[in-house]
């Protein structure tokens, strides 16, 4: 039985840690406050967006799969939230974390405690068959719809009556009836309980003989105690392992369904705010085209609790991105709305845009400047050229890699140089970059490039700023030549 | 005739060393050790490796059967061989003795059934191994006789009667099936008739939820002893179904308790010696580490080892390791080594001594080729930890344990001089490192000295440099490099990126990787 809510024909690992430092990433595009609004407290829902989020589809198709579970998700978020509930009955039950495995208590206390959990299981998976009975024509999605179909195909009554009469009859154990063979040394060995069928079982002619234990004969005692231990002891561990079966279904099934209601809630709220949403249309890792409208930073949004101006862009063919312009202009939150959109989209989400199109990347890599002060300069920028190295392990072709500010920690001629190599290499190899810079030496090595996009931040003739981001080139503020004048040939 | 895979024959045998000179801490010989020995702790192989050998013609026996098993797949056929017959060995000696009262107080069917597992496991070791050896060719003079010796022993008539009736026996038991029926204070033996199994049926409802993860929730019990009383009872029960088999089990028992070949056992003890040194450094070769057979002699013509590394440093750090090399040619024979701290000077100096070691137990060592000296000790002077409280006393016990390594020394002792008078003087440690030196030139020995002062290094024809090299790109890394010249050094600065790789020519070749 595979629950099959995130990939058509895959399981969903939420501990899977492919990604490199994706602590580091989430910081850098406050991914945090995203999570959060998504997951309205439950920590499995933050586990299970945050993981989709870093595990990023590879396929037009993959996404379009879970697109298409979101949108059904959005539609039928009132039913999507009652089998979320269902499955957390199950989830939240005290007995139902795997402890009770390692527990030290006596062997008869775990046995009935397995025997009370499966019990508890077979409840939930009779309520269950009633939702998906309730729902056979509800959903429209594969996901969802297939998901309904599957479980009425391996559930019937049927299963929930025998698999409750099994139950009885393990709770009857003060004589139980081992069957054994002889191993090494000749003892007793690979016990296995069965069934006490009682005709005929307990006629004096299939007894060979009985050996009673004397009262004062505690070695005995202990030893007949100590075989029923071994054969509830192998009991338990396959008690252990239909518990775990179902324990790893239910986990499976309550993760695939935290990521919708991760997304159910987040759609929510920036309706609330009033800021558009769009399931955006993603092109094969080949394409190198990009173009959004509206597109805002969605962490900015949940903090000032209304909606704020969006960017627009439409290019062709780039593969690098520089982006200069004033402080404050809004280029980092710039670099944030894109970071967000990108590992949204890559997961199958909605992004905070009016519409977004984009290719897709093997993986996104960070490299913002650290605001610690603590590095005196030159250690600065070894801690950044160290953290460039890392991620230079790490990345393939087909990468995205957004810098922001980086390399500054020095003059800007051998820091414009540093970070003018690093960049070349990168887009030679097929890595596409989006850079947040000061730097003009650095963005003037690339003024000739066709497949160089500059963006600016805007300011007003005023000097008020725009916080749009525009295409523009950048501009060399020459102060030296004013100075100059000032000194030398207006001196005062 | 085949005597022992350690020595030759019974004449050329000598007595291992049980304990530790002070030297081998010095020259992490003792974690050396240690290491190797760690994981087969029951063969008491420390003991071998305590015990070098002066003798070409041993250590070229013993060579010569190291390069037989350097092949992993005889290594696997001993390894397991050796391991299986120890333990059966020692479990068969526990009963031995117990096994003549057998019978006198009530039948203890548990001690018989330890007799025919032991000749089980023994019978199929040995036919597994004359199968595996048949139509393999050792070049070793040891692992041939060897085999040929398990040939003989396998087709002996002895042998393979209880092989046979071991065999036979076996199945019957295996064929033994029944149900105990445990009640609070009896239990019954009941004969099995078909009875259902709960785990299948639990199994069989469940198994859909699987989402394909498999691990098995054993839960280990803590150990009960179970009742012989009882287990014996039990099986006097089943002893009426299978009345046939448990009779026949009680002549097995009669006939068979001591049968093992004293010269194989000894084999599966002493194999071990070479299969532990050949799994120790297996990682260290499949990190690109070298390992070579060095020619040994007792003359101070020529003794070299190129690409020699420090096994115990590599051990732990084997990508990183640097390899060095070492060359002395008459009249050539101490050498000096000087430069900056950290540089890998002293691990150099363990590098050359653990060679020399390892050389005269008949082993691969490390490095790609070697001529290693027969030392008859080792000989090692340490400088302690500088202490200025103490700087005097320390001083008067540096010469005193000098004076005291002289007195035991001889022209065929390896001796390793390391940082010592560090707690004095320039001027007094230049004055004192004279004298050792003149001292040590007329004994004769071979020597590695390491030290700070420089003017040790030029001190005559006997005297050879070398230096640890500094990295002129990376003034604060360490190469861990050691070179033969004058003692000198000096640093460059290098570019950030270039450090870090990141110029756009390392860069692009990373990316390309």
């Amino acid at each position: 039985m595979k629950v099959n809510l995130m990939y058509r024909d895959k399981h969903f690992d939420v501990n899977s840690d492919q990604y490199y430092d994706s602590d580091a990433i989430a910081f850098d595009v406050e991914l945090k406050k995203i999570v959060d609004v998504m997951s309205r407290g439950d920590k499995e829902i933050a586990k299970a967006c945050t993981a989709a989020m870093f595990t990023p589809l590879q396929t037009v198709e993959d996404i379009k799969y879970r697109q298409d579970n979101v949108n059904d998700a959005l539609k039928h978020a009132d039913l999507v939230r009652k089998l979320y509930d269902i499955v957390l009955q199950v989830q939240d039950k005290p007995e139902n974390s795997m402890h009770w495995l390692s527990s030290s208590s006596n062997i008869a206390n775990i046995f009935s405690h397995g025997v009370n959990l499966l019990k508890v299981y077979i409840e939930t998976i009779a309520a269950m068959l009633k939702y998906a009975e309730d729902n056979k024509k509800t959903f429209t999605s594969d996901g969802f719809s297939g998901f309904v179909k599957m479980f009425l195909s391996e559930i019937d009554g049927k299963f929930v009556d025998e698999a409750k009469s099994h139950l009885k009859d393990l709770r009857d154990q003060d004589d139980m009836l081992i069957r054994a063979k002889l191993g090494p040394f000749n003892r007793c060995t690979g016990y296995v309980l069965v069934k006490k069928e009682k005709r005929g079982l307990f006629s004096r002619s299939k007894i060979v003989d009985t050996l009673t234990i004397k009262d004062d004969d505690i070695a005995g005692g202990s030893d007949l105690a100590a075989r029923q231990e071994i054969a509830l002891n192998e009991t338990v561990t396959v008690l252990a392992q239909v518990a775990k079966h179902l324990y790893s279904f239910f986990t499976a099934l309550r993760y695939e369904l935290a990521f919708y209601i991760g997304a159910i809630n987040l759609a929510e709220k920036l309706k609330e705010y009033g800021a558009p949403i769009c399931i955006p249309e993603m092109l094969p890792i080949t394409k190198w085209d990009r173009s959004w409208r509206g597109l805002y930073d969605v962490s900015l949004v949940i903090t000032k609790s209304a909606a704020v101006t969006g960017n627009e862009l439409d290019t062709k063919d780039k593969y690098l991105y520089i982006i200069t312009g004033a402080n404050q202009g809004g280029k980092s939150t710039f670099l944030r709305s894109f970071g967000q959109a990108q590992l949204m989209a890559q997961s199958g989400l909605f992004v905070g845009a009016e519409q977004y199109k984009a290719p897709i990347r093997n993986s996104m890599y960070t490299h913002f400047k650290r605001e610690e002060d603590a590095f005196i300069r030159s250690g600065k920028l070894e801690e950044e050229m160290a953290r460039m190295s890392t991620i230079a392990d790490h990345i393939t072709p087909g990468s995205l890699m957004i810098f922001n500010e980086s390399f500054a920690a020095t003059n800007e001629r051998e820091g414009s140089e540093i970070h003018r190599q690093i960049v070349q290499a990168l887009i030679e190899n097929g890595v596409e970059v989006f850079a947040v810079s000061h730097q003009y030496t650095f963005a003037a090595a690339f003024l000739e490039d066709k497949k160089t996009q500059f963006l600016r931040a805007g300011r007003l003739e005023d000097g008020a700023r725009t916080f749009k981001i525009t295409p523009g080139v950048p501009l060399e503020t020459a102060y030296g030549e004013d100075i100059y004048q000032e000194l030398f040939v207006n001196r005062k | 005739m085949f005597y022992s895979v350690m020595f030759p024959s019974a004449a050329k045998e000598r007595p291992l060393e049980t304990t530790e000179p002070e030297s081998f801490k010095d020259l992490y010989l003792d974690q050396l050790i240690n290491w190797v020995s760690f994981n087969k702790k029951v063969y008491g192989l420390p003991d071998f490796y305590r015990s070098p050998i002066d003798d070409p013609e041993i250590i070229e026996y013993r060579q010569a059967i190291a390069r037989d098993l350097e092949s992993v797949e005889v290594q696997q056929i001993f390894n397991h061989f050796s391991e299986t017959l120890f333990n059966v060995e020692m479990t068969m000696s526990g009963i031995r003795g117990q096994l003549a009262y057998d019978d006198k107080f009530g039948i203890d069917y548990l001690m018989r059934g330890r007799v025919i597992d032991c000749a089980e496991w023994y019978c199929h070791e040995i036919n597994t191994l004359a199968v595996q050896l048949a139509n393999r060719s050792f070049q070793s003079e040891g692992l041939r006789a060897f085999a040929e010796y398990i040939k003989t022993y396998v087709a002996s008539p002895e042998f393979q009667e209880v092989s046979a009736h071991s065999t036979r026996l076996r199945q019957k038991l295996l064929e033994v099936d029944f149900c105990l029926l445990v009640r609070y204070k009896s239990v019954s033996v009941v004969e099995y008739d078909g009875q259902k199994d709960y785990a299948k049926l639990l199994t069989e409802s469940f198994s859909r939820f699987n989402q394909g993860e498999n691990s098995t929730y054993k839960r280990v019990l803590p150990e009960r002893a179970s009742s012989d009383k009882v287990e014996n009872a039990i099986l006097g029960m089943v002893a009426r179904i299978y009345k046939e088999t448990f009779d026949d089990l009680a002549v097995f028992c009669k006939k068979y308790s001591d049968f093992f070949d004293r010269a194989i056992i000894r084999f599966s003890r002493e194999v071990q010696f070479y299969i532990s040194w050949h799994e120790t450094i297996k990682e260290l070769k499949d990190a690109g580490l070298p390992f070579c057979y060095p020619k040994v002699t007792h003359s101070l013509d020529r003794v070299y080892g190129y690409d020699v590394f420090n096994m115990v440093i590599a051990r732990d750090e084997a990508s990183k390791i640097v390899l060095n090399d070492y060359e002395l040619n008459v009249p050539e024979r101490i050498i000096v080594i000087t430069g900056p701290n950290q540089g890998g000077k002293t691990t150099f100096a363990r590098a050359f001594a653990q060679t020399h070691y390892i050389g005269s137990l008949g082993l691969p060592v490390p490095g790609r080729e070697a001529e290693l000296f027969l030392f008859d000790k080792i000989l090692t002077h340490f400088g302690r930890e500088e202490d200025i409280e103490t700087q005097n006393g320390q001083l008067r016990d540096d010469l005193l344990r000098l004076r005291n390594l002289l007195d035991q020394a001889t022209p065929r002792s390896l001796i390793i001089v390391n940082e010592v008078f560090a707690s004095t003087t320039l001027s007094d440690a230049i004055v004192l490192g004279e004298h050792m030196m003149d001292k040590l030139v007329k004994l004769g020995a071979p020597v590695i000295c390491v030290t700070f002062i420089d003017e040790m290094a030029q001190h005559g024809a006997e005297t050879v440099s070398m230096v640890g090299v500094v990295n002129q790109e990376d003034p604060g890394a360490r190469t861990y490099k050691i070179v033969r010249r004058p003692p000198d050094g000096r640093a460059y600065a290098e570019s950030i990126a270039g450090k870090y790789k990141l110029t756009y020519a390392q860069l692009s070749g990373r990316l390309k990787k």
